[in-house]
């Protein structure tokens, strides 16, 4: 394989990674919890902003880096704090706007609510441009343990590497989370809320702990991305990024952890990257309009034939060891863990 | 300062576009809890079919109408082939709402592929100004306010008159139970979708011509706002949704007067964000918890 | 929804399976270093293609499809031929590394790089650095006002610098109160500060500088604050929607303000839109357009000319780019690397890279040529060459940028098209260096 092609595969599996990790992040809330977050991409920008930032040292005239950008909180932290400050920046951001959106309000409301925060954040990082240099965005941003590696292709084998154990720790947290009683207990007020809460389990704290550790987990998605591309901008996480995240985790299968990862590497992925293979043809512009128009065509299709996602979630059933490999038959009889037609919408 | 007054003005105009596409909105979700990402593509659709009326020498007004209707038949039809289809095997809100950014990616670039990227403009009369108690309004800005006004009446008439309306006010409030007291809600269901249709396909017509450059994403950055006109008001609440435009509409321009123009949207957002902290149904509480959707 | 969802910000595909499964030695020679008989040479317009800023994408594809006409028509570079390959960058730097990492690993035979522009420079140009890859961008950015790295090019000039040349031109015109309106974002980024800085300079008072959200459905409000201050002319660049509405709401508000336009006045789109707005009569009585110049004269521009004339259609838009100063330095860019690479008796980038500084690099022992035939002639001839392209003499610094020089015009109703009215000089705009 040429370097050329290394480079570009290392690429895609830094990306790959970020797009699961995301997606994880995001299918807490969405798949296991209930929560529709239509401002995760705010809380992946925040965890880059923040790494950016801690890596960039002080905006100062003495800092090479800092010349030809502005920004606020300029620090030189060493790896991997960057990334655990960027978890804890998503986490504090979660409070105010979960305190907000997840307290009172229903569920297609909390949506749309959380739309307008993203879209105000955007605002105010385009337009207040001292804060993180506006539109323009931030860049130079120094790649972590760059020493470490000879070449900057062993670099990215080695960032491939730290992307890898990242995923490895998100799965590990969520996978526990998963399996506890805890999210028995989401999953309880996924279903319905009022039983949960009759059965004495705190709804609020528990969907807010949800929605903290997946923000925290979108956050560390936006680290490493950050830190691999050295430069962020408001056109990277404008708002129908979450309509993508979102898009693969249906797609792939909600509150499955497998079916996410599929989702992930298709659809922000996969697809797009594969409509780019498309032959040009007809006047400029008409091939792009296609290739989006056939993305739509394909999220209908999915939708379509395979409602529950490619890897639809696990029927958990009293008795049955999570891992088994008894074959699974449907209708047997057990409690579904996906809500039935009539249970999973805004019931309330 | 003189400029408050002029500003009341601009404030209406606005909120006048934004009224015919929150209503417009409005009836639908209320109706058929069917959280529409399309419906901005409605509106650019429609629109540009009025663009293509207009450039074969025909008046934009003849135009509007006939976008009017084509809104209305795009939207009948988009519920019966595609949300339809969907409710009855099983699809519910949040995979409901994939499926309409599905037909927006669709709809969008279907129109990008046929008109391509680039900007347009309609033939319509310019120049004509009129001093309304001191301010300055043009001819279309005018006939945007008179149009919407007109609008707003007939859908109140329809509301409050007929058996229809009441039909579809019962829908909104308790689907069920209208169902149960004979209410025909199929049919009120494919009405709501027409009317939501035939407003946004005006409310795309007049952004256009207030704009007067526009392009195939013109009406997808408007979304977010008719949404929270929509949300602010309390959802499927048609007053509530022209008491949101209002709001936002005064919001924006009072905000570009008195606040750094660039946070124009940004405000009314954050009046939202306020106001469902404060009221969590919105302005006009009277629709209480969520519902299942309707076919 | 709009289309900027940018679907493929993060990557992994069929081709990523089948690529890992392909992967077992590593390493091995990407760089290919036979002269001829090696296939087709690619030209890889790395540049925004969807999105706010696909415009950018047209005009560097309008300066590389003349140029591979004119390169082939002469029988390739080194008996290959040459060709333009469009990698979308979608304006953004996350969807650009992708595109960039694609770009250098699936091309064979990539020689040199079209782009990148403002969005992505920052993200990519280290990618490119890396790869040893030429590249012509047009980020008109700061940070690579004095670029170290020796295979950026950019041939046009620096944001700072068309600033000025706004600032300028309004005093040139006799105006004292000038009021500054760009959409939020990049436009005010790139231009707020630096009239700010030099309005005091010149004597002008900045009555307003509004940045205003894109895309409204109205500015009336704004337009009325604007107008309550007086200002003698507006300094402004938007896309066409946002200036549309708003100087066709200020001038049925009744305010009829002169108006200093930057290079977005160039696009047919924009006049289209503002000639509805304000009326073309109107357009033409009150505007000025500052544009990155340099003559579109001489043997260089014509044959450019003549060829983008001859291609027109698909892509290619004649009268829209002939006079571009981004697909004409495009084109330059394209025929300096042939000539270099031809000089170099190589397409290996890194050998025939410093070739190109040198062809564009005046001297007194070089011949003067206007064409690739020409160059081609002069090499073979085994003359020393300095090209002068369809750009004119771009002057290059030694951090391989353009000084730049500005033009002024005037929008002609007749033809629906600018004419060109005078040159502002760098070196007046040099004069108004702040240190």
């Amino acid at each position: 394989m040429s370097n050329a092609t290394q480079f570009y595969v290392t690429t895609l599996l830094i990306y790959g990674a970020v797009s699961i990790i995301a997606c994880w992040g995001l299918d807490l809330q969405f798949g296991d919890t209930g929560i529709l977050n239509f401002a995760f991409i705010m809380f992946q920008a925040a965890g880059a902003y923040t790494a950016a930032v801690l890596t960039l040292g002080p905006s100062t005239q003495s800092n090479p880096l800092s010349n030809y950008q502005q920004y606020v909180f300029g620090a030189s932290v060493p790896y991997p704090v960057s990334v655990f400050a960027a978890a804890l920046v998503g986490a504090l951001l979660s409070y105010p706007i979960g305190v907000v959106a997840l307290r009172r309000l229903r569920s297609d409301y909390q949506a749309v609510a959380m739309l307008v925060v993203s879209l105000i954040a955007t605002t105010v990082v385009i337009s207040d441009t001292g804060l993180l240099d506006g539109e323009r965005g931030l860049f130079l941003i120094p790649k972590p343990l760059r020493d470490s590696a000879d070449t900057l292709l062993g670099y990215q084998w080695l960032y491939v590497g730290i992307s890898c154990v990242f995923l490895a720790v998100v799965l590990w947290v969520i996978a526990r989370i998963s399996r506890a009683p805890l999210g028995r207990s989401l999953r309880a007020i996924r279903e319905s809320e009022s039983a949960a809460a009759a059965l004495g389990k705190n709804v609020l704290s528990l969907r807010m702990g949800a929605f903290v550790v997946g923000n925290m987990i979108a956050a560390i998605s936006g680290a490493l991305l950050v830190q691999y591309i050295g430069s962020w901008s408001p056109n990277g996480w404008l708002y129908p990024e979450t309509f993508v995240y979102l898009g693969a985790i249906i797609i792939g299968g909600a509150a499955n952890k497998l079916g996410v990862l599929i989702g992930a590497l298709l659809l922000p992925v996969g697809i797009s990257e594969g409509v780019r293979y498309l032959p040009s043809f007809g006047g400029p512009g008409f091939v792009d309009a296609v290739q989006f128009m056939l993305i739509g065509v394909l999220i209908i299709a999915f939708m379509w034939f395979r409602p529950r996602g490619l890897v639809p979630e696990r029927r958990r059933t009293f008795g049955n060891p999570r891992w088994s490999f008894r074959r699974r038959t449907p209708g047997a009889g057990v409690a579904t863990a996906m809500p039935s037609a009539d249970e999973q919408g805004l019931a309330g | 300062m003189s400029l408050i007054l002029p500003t009341i003005g601009f404030s209406l105009i606005s909120a006048s576009i934004l009224a015919l596409a929150a209503v417009g909105f409005t009836l639908q979700f209320g109706v058929t809890n069917i959280l529409n990402l399309a419906f901005a593509e409605v509106m650019t659709s429609s629109a540009f079919v009025a663009y293509w009326v207009n450039s074969r020498g025909i008046s934009i007004w003849i135009g509007m109408l006939v976008a009017g209707l084509f809104g209305a038949i795009l939207s009948l039809l988009i519920n019966r082939w595609l949300y339809r289809p969907f409710i009855r095997s099983g699809t519910r809100l949040f995979g409901l709402i994939i499926v309409s950014m599905g037909l927006a990616l669709i709809i969008q670039n279907g129109v990008l592929a046929i008109t391509g990227p680039g900007f347009f403009t309609y033939d319509q009369p310019h120049g004509l100004a009129f001093d309304v108690a001191g301010i300055r309004f043009t001819y279309t800005e005018l006939a945007i306010l008179l149009i919407a006004v007109v609008a707003m009446a007939a859908v109140h008439l329809l509301l409050t008159r007929t058996r229809l309306g009441k039909a579809m006010r019962a829908c909104s409030a308790d689907s069920a139970l209208a169902r149960c007291s004979g209410v025909p809600t199929a049919r009120v269901v494919d009405i709501a979708w027409l009317l939501s249709g035939a407003l946004a396909g005006i409310a795309g017509v007049t952004l256009f011509m207030n704009t007067t450059a526009f392009s195939v994403t013109t009406s997808g950055d408007f979304l977010v706002v008719i949404i929270a006109a929509a949300i602010l008001g309390g959802v499927g609440d048609a007053y509530g949704a022209m008491l949101g435009a209002l709001i936002i509409g005064f919001a924006t321009e009072f905000s570009a007067l008195f606040l750094n123009s660039a946070y124009k949207t940004a405000i009314a957002f954050v009046i939202l964000v306020v106001v469902l902290l404060i009221r969590p149904q919105g302005v006009r509480a009277a629709f209480a918890a969520a519902r299942e959707v309707q076919t | 929804m709009t289309t900027r969802v940018t679907m493929a910000r993060l990557s992994a595909t069929a081709t990523l399976v089948a690529l890992v499964a392909g992967c077992g030695g590593g390493g091995g020679g990407g760089g290919s270093s036979s002269s001829s008989g090696v296939g087709t040479l690619v030209f890889g317009e790395l540049m925004p293609f969807t999105g706010d800023q696909a415009t950018e994408g047209g005009q560097v594809t309008n300066g590389c499809q003349p140029a591979i006409a004119v390169i082939n028509k002469a029988g390739g570079v080194l008996g290959n031929k040459v060709t333009c390959q469009e990698f979308d960058t979608r304006g953004d730097a996350v969807d650009a590394v992708p595109a960039a990492q694609k770009m250098l690993a699936t091309t064979t035979n990539l020689v040199g790089v079209l782009g990148p522009s403002t969005a992505e420079a920052p993200a990519t140009e280290p990618l490119l650095q890396q790869a040893n890859m030429p590249m012509f961008s047009v980020a008109g950015d700061p940070q690579f006002d004095k670029s170290t790295d020796p295979y950026f090019y950019r041939f046009t000039p620096a944001d700072d610098l068309a600033a000025k040349a706004l600032a300028l031109e309004a005093k040139n015109l006799g105006y004292k109160r000038v009021a500054v309106v760009f959409t939020a974002g990049d436009s005010a980024q790139a231009n707020v500060p630096s009239l700010q800085a030099v309005a005091p300079i010149l004597g002008l008072q900045i009555t307003d500088a509004l940045s205003i959200t894109p895309n409204q459905p109205s500015y009336r409000t704004e337009v009325a604050k604007l107008l309550a201050n007086h200002p003698d002319v507006i300094i402004n660049e938007g896309d066409p929607q946002s200036d549309a509405t708003f100087f066709g709401q200020l001038k049925e508000a009744g305010g009829n303000i002169p108006m200093v336009i930057t290079a977005v006045a160039t696009f047919s789109d924009w006049q289209n839109a503002m000639s509805t707005a304000m009326g073309s009569a109107v357009l033409a009585d009150l505007m000025t357009v500052i544009d990155p110049y340099t003559p579109t004269e001489g043997e260089g521009w014509q044959v450019f000319n003549d060829t983008l004339k001859g291609l027109h259609g698909n892509g290619v838009d004649y009268k829209q780019y002939n006079a571009d100063i981004y697909s004409r330095t495009t084109y330059d860019a394209c025929i300096a690397m042939a000539l270099a690479m031809t000089a170099s008796n190589s397409i290996d980038p890194k050998t025939y890279n410093p070739h190109i500084a040198d062809i564009l690099t005046p001297g007194s022992d070089k011949t003067t040529v206007h064409t690739y035939q020409e160059g081609l002639d002069a090499l073979k001839a085994s003359k020393k060459i300095y090209l002068v392209g369809a750009g004119g003499e771009l002057g290059l610094n030694q951090y391989h940028s353009v000084a730049g020089a500005f033009e002024t015009q005037h929008y002609d109703p007749a033809t629906k098209a600018l004419v060109h009215v005078g040159v502002i000089p760098n070196d007046e705009l040099k004069a108004l260096s702040l240190g």
